[in-house]
This record gives structure tokens, sequence and C-alpha cells, in this order.
């Protein structure tokens, strides 16, 4: 297996952490998730989606779980991923560095508008 | 076949990640295949998976790739490298080019309807608990010729002896009968498609004999899940606590409300939440757009949920106690509005409803009756078309079928309801051009006033 380097973190795993901060998720439901939350923009295939959570489990920010905490939307054919505490301040730290840049974003005038 | 067809293509992404992550993947495609239908979804899989397949080949499974540039606290740029693409990535992305351009004219052949989701009288309703065509693959049903026209026997039956208009129902069941007979349901071995295609034969019947568009009458639907046999236990006091509390926690659904440029109010709502729990929060969030001079209301993520908070809502938009028409007979939701509400200022303001394709049930009530009376301009997808306002029956383990079985209210609208149809925007853009569509729009009615 490749192995995907996290730091930064890209685009990809970032939006697979964010799709895990509420519930554990197999594979499609994670991809739909992703969709949601950028209002339909990002589709994440199936190569980049196992490819990024390869690379999250190797480096601890995810883990594959037998079940997932709400046992009754438990399907056996799938495989689950809840975030772990390393994977959280993962994706905090990418948030923050984003912010950062919409910090300078709107200093800068290139963003208006109190919506964003 | 479709799905067959991708996961014919996933064997051109490398042995690696076949080995390690092939069956996910398959399992993914059979999902993403199973509620994308339609040519325009279809095309945008393939388009989806042919990037990712390059992107995997040539990008994501080589070892050894540099790290991203990074400068802590600035923006990061993506540095793309411009080795030479390897020469199976090359074959590989010729052969798909090939198979998707080969694969059109099956796209061109037409679909059956996509499986309804089972949520009937979500909210306050009977439910199907279970029955989720969302979160599982669709299966093969029985190829047992026998189990296709015992299931088509069992529709027709209900349909007949449970249907509001016994003599329609008779028409109908003798239809799928007939079908059935012709051998008309026998290719059809996937379950999900078995039900869409009986759907869509009801529709069919019920527009020969007169019943107008948008009625409901019944619907099959496949649950993956074995259907439960019996009614959901009654919550107790503490699931009702922490159901409750975990819909204040998520802000009764509200994910986002705002005051845009120009004094528009924004509000996003991802579903009705029931009222008791949730009715001083919506109050909270409409006193804070009272003094907006235009208001967008996004339903596009609004899978419905309770019509007394959606007729909370539309309270606040009218001046007087304003009927809205339900479909449901002994619906416990008020038939009026609660108009006019104290120290509101948003009765002459203009509304702008963003709808999508999965806006549906209790919002389709509430973007229906805004059409209808002409109150708001609606600006999207056309709603998905599921008024849930039957009752639910167990056939098999897996099948069952909501059915009118009482009369509807009389309805005084021109167009009848919202079933299969969804209702139409006034302006029709994709959902990810509604909201832009509406703010342009608001912004210029706010300016004017």
């Amino acid at each position: 297996m490749p192995k995907q380097k996290l730091n930064p973190l890209p685009a990809a795993a970032f939006q697979i952490l964010m799709s895990l901060a509420d519930d554990d998720l197999h594979g499609y439901e994670i991809m739909r998730r992703v969709e949601e939350q950028t209002d339909g923009r990002t589709r994440i295939g199936p190569g980049t989606l196992y490819s990024s959570i390869q690379a999250l489990l190797d480096a601890g920010f995810v883990a594959e779980v037998a079940s997932r905490s709400n046992e009754d939307l438990n399907d056996e054919r799938r495989r689950y991923y809840r975030m772990t505490a390393a994977g959280r301040k993962a994706a905090r730290d990418e948030a923050e560095r984003l912010a950062d840049v919409l910090r300078v974003a709107r200093a800068k005038k290139i963003l208006r508008g109190e919506y964003v | 076949m479709f799905e067959r067809f991708c996961a014919l293509l996933l064997r051109i992404y490398p042995a690696e990640f076949r080995r390690a992550y092939g069956r996910e993947a398959v399992q993914l495609i059979r999902d993403r295949a199973c509620h994308e239908r339609g040519f325009f979804l279809r095309v945008r899989l393939l388009m989806d998976l042919t990037i990712d397949l390059f992107a995997t080949s040539l990008h994501g499974w080589q070892p050894g790739k540099p790290l991203l540039a990074r400068i802590d606290g600035a923006p990061r740029f993506d540095i793309i490298e411009v080795h030479r693409p390897r020469s199976e990535a090359l074959a590989a992305g010729m052969l798909t080019s090939i198979l998707i351009f080969a694969s059109f004219t099956l796209l061109f052949q037409p679909k059956a309807l996509p499986n309804a989701p089972a949520q009937l009288g979500k909210g306050s309703g009977p439910g199907i608990p279970g029955a989720d065509s969302h979160d599982s693959a669709q299966q093969a049903v029985a190829t047992d010729p026998e189990a296709h026209h015992k299931l088509i026997a069992a529709i027709a039956a209900n349909l007949k002896q449970l249907y509001v208009d016994r003599a329609i129902g008779q028409r109908l069941a003798d239809a799928l009968l007939a079908y059935d007979k012709n051998g008309e349901y026998e290719s059809l071995d996937m379950a999900a498609d078995l039900a869409a295609r009986i759907n869509k034969d009801i529709q069919t019947t019920s527009r020969a004999l007169g019943i107008p568009r948008g009625v409901f009458i019944a619907d099959v639907v496949y649950s993956a899940r074995p259907l439960p046999t019996g009614p959901p236990p009654p919550m107790t006091a503490e699931m009702r606590e922490r159901s409750r509390a975990a819909l204040l926690q998520q802000n009764c659904l509200f994910e986002t409300i705002e005051t845009l440029p120009h004094n528009v109010g924004y509000m996003k709502l991802n579903g009705f939440a029931d009222a008791t729990s949730c009715q001083e929060t919506t109050s909270r969030a409409m006193a804070s757009v009272n003094n907006v001079d235009a208001l967008i209301v996004d339903l596009r993520d609004n899978g419905g949920g309770f019509g007394d908070t959606a007729l909370q809502i539309a309270g606040y938009l009218f001046d007087r106690p304003t009927y809205l028409y339900d479909p449901r007979r002994n619906s416990p939701v008020p038939a009026r509005t609660a108009s006019p509400i104290s120290g509101n200022k948003l009765v002459d303001k203009p509304v702008y409803v963003l709808t999508s394709s999965r806006t549906q049930s209790a919002a389709e009530y509430f973007v229906y009756n805004l059409k209808m009376l002409k109150r708001a301009t609606i600006v999207g997808e056309t709603t998905a078309g599921h008024q849930h306002s039957g009752a639910f029956h167990r056939i098999t383990d897996h099948f069952g079928m909501g059915i009118q079985e009482a009369a509807p209210p009389d309805n005084p609208f021109p167009v009848k309801g919202w079933e299969v149809i969804g209702i139409e925007p006034d302006v029709k853009v994709s959902r990810t051009e509604a909201f832009d569509a509406a703010r342009k729009l608001a912004e210029s009615q706010a300016r004017r006033r």
C-alpha cells in the first residue's frame, strides 16, 4: 500500500475526518456525508476514499470498528470507521489553519459579507 | 447491468487497491448505482469513476510521492508533478473511455423509477421502520417466478380490499395481475427495480382511470433489511427526553440562521423537528429574521418531519389564519396557521424557498402550500414527490406498501397533491445554483423596498 502523508492534511482526508465527527460510518456513508457537507461539490470516488482512509488508519487518525455505537444501524457486510482522539486533534488543527486563511482573505477584502 | 459494468471498471484499478478494498469499492458503487438513477446521474457516476480511476492510477497509488508544500499560517498550494504517466495507466484510461462511450446506448434506455423511500407518515403517521432504500444496497429478489406471482397477488389483494375507492382498487389490481400474467415482471431480478416498476404501473393505470396527477394512491416499498412485524414500541419518558436533548443540541435542525448583505435573511432547515420539543427554538429562529427585507428558507436537505413545525413557520408569513392543505385525513396538524403573530414583521416580505430532489414529505407540505397560496417563490429543483399520506402494510419480509385507505380531505388548490410528480419550482435551477439564484432575486427585491 502506498503511504500518503498527512501533514498537511489533504482536503479529502480532512473532509473524511469531518464526516466522522459525529458518527461511525461505512464507506458509502462517508462519501454521502462529504457530499452533503460540501454542498454537493465533492464526491469522493472509491480510489480516493479508501486510499485516504488507509492513510488515516496508518496515522492513527481513524480506527476500524467491528460495529458502530448505534448497533441498530449495523450492517455486517460493512466496515465501519471511527475518528480517534488524534484524528480529532488533526482535524481541529486543519480547521484552525483554514480559519487563519479566511481571516487573511477577509482582511484583504477577497471575501465579503457575514455569511462566509 | 449498470452495476456490473461499474464493477468491471474496478478491475482497472491497481491490484493493490483491489486486494485491500475491492469488496468495499464494489459495495460503494452498488450503493451509488442504487440511489443515482436517470441519465444524468448515471453519466455523473461514470464520470466520477473515470476521474477517480485516473487519480488513483496516476497519483494516489505510486509510492514515494513528495509531500505537498506547506507554509504554516498561509494558504496551501498543491504541487502537481509533471512525471510522464505510466503506460499501464494510459492503457487503462483508453480502455475506460472506450467502455464509457460503448455504454452510452445502454444509458439511453428508459430506466425504472427509483424506489421510494419508506417514510410514510413520518413523525405523526404510520411509519415503516427498517425500510431504508438509502442505507442498504438493493439485493436480488428470489428468482423463483412463483415468488413474483405471490407478491403481485398480495399487492393486488391489498389494493382491492383496502384502497379507498373499491372499484378503482379492483381496476388497479386487475391491471397488475394482467401485467404479471403477460410476464412483464419476470425479467426484473432486482427487488428495488421490481418495486419501482409496480409503482410505475400503478401510476400509469391510475392516470388512465382519471385520478389527477399528484394524488397518492399506493406505493410499494422494498427494504433490504427485514421489515418489522409490528409497530415500534412506544417511547419511554427517558427516550423522549434523550430525543429532546439531541434535537436541542442540533438547534432543532436549523443548520444556519443569518443575515446576508442587503438585509436578506437566510435560514437553512434540515428537517421539521417535533414542535413539543422545538416550538421555542422555532419562535426564536423566526424572531431572529423578523427585521429582514426578504427571507430565504433553504429546504434543499429537508427530508420532512413534523407538519406542526412547518405550520408554525408558515404562520409568520400570513396576516390572518390561513388554510394549509394536508393530504392526511384526521391529521394531527391543525388546518390553519396561527396568524397573525404578535410583533411579527414578515407578513409582507418576499420569501424564497430553496428546494432539491431531496426535499420531501413535511417539507413538501410547506413548499406546496406556499406555492399554491402564491406566498413564496420556489427556487431549485423539483421536489421528491413523497406525500407519505397512506397506511402501511407489510407484505413479505422485504416488501410492504402504503395505501390510501381513507379519502383525502377536499383540496381547494388546482394541483391536487405532490405524490410522484413533486412540486415544480418557479425558478428551475440545480440545487447547487439555487442559493445564488434566490439571493440575487431577494437582494433585488430588498433593494426595491
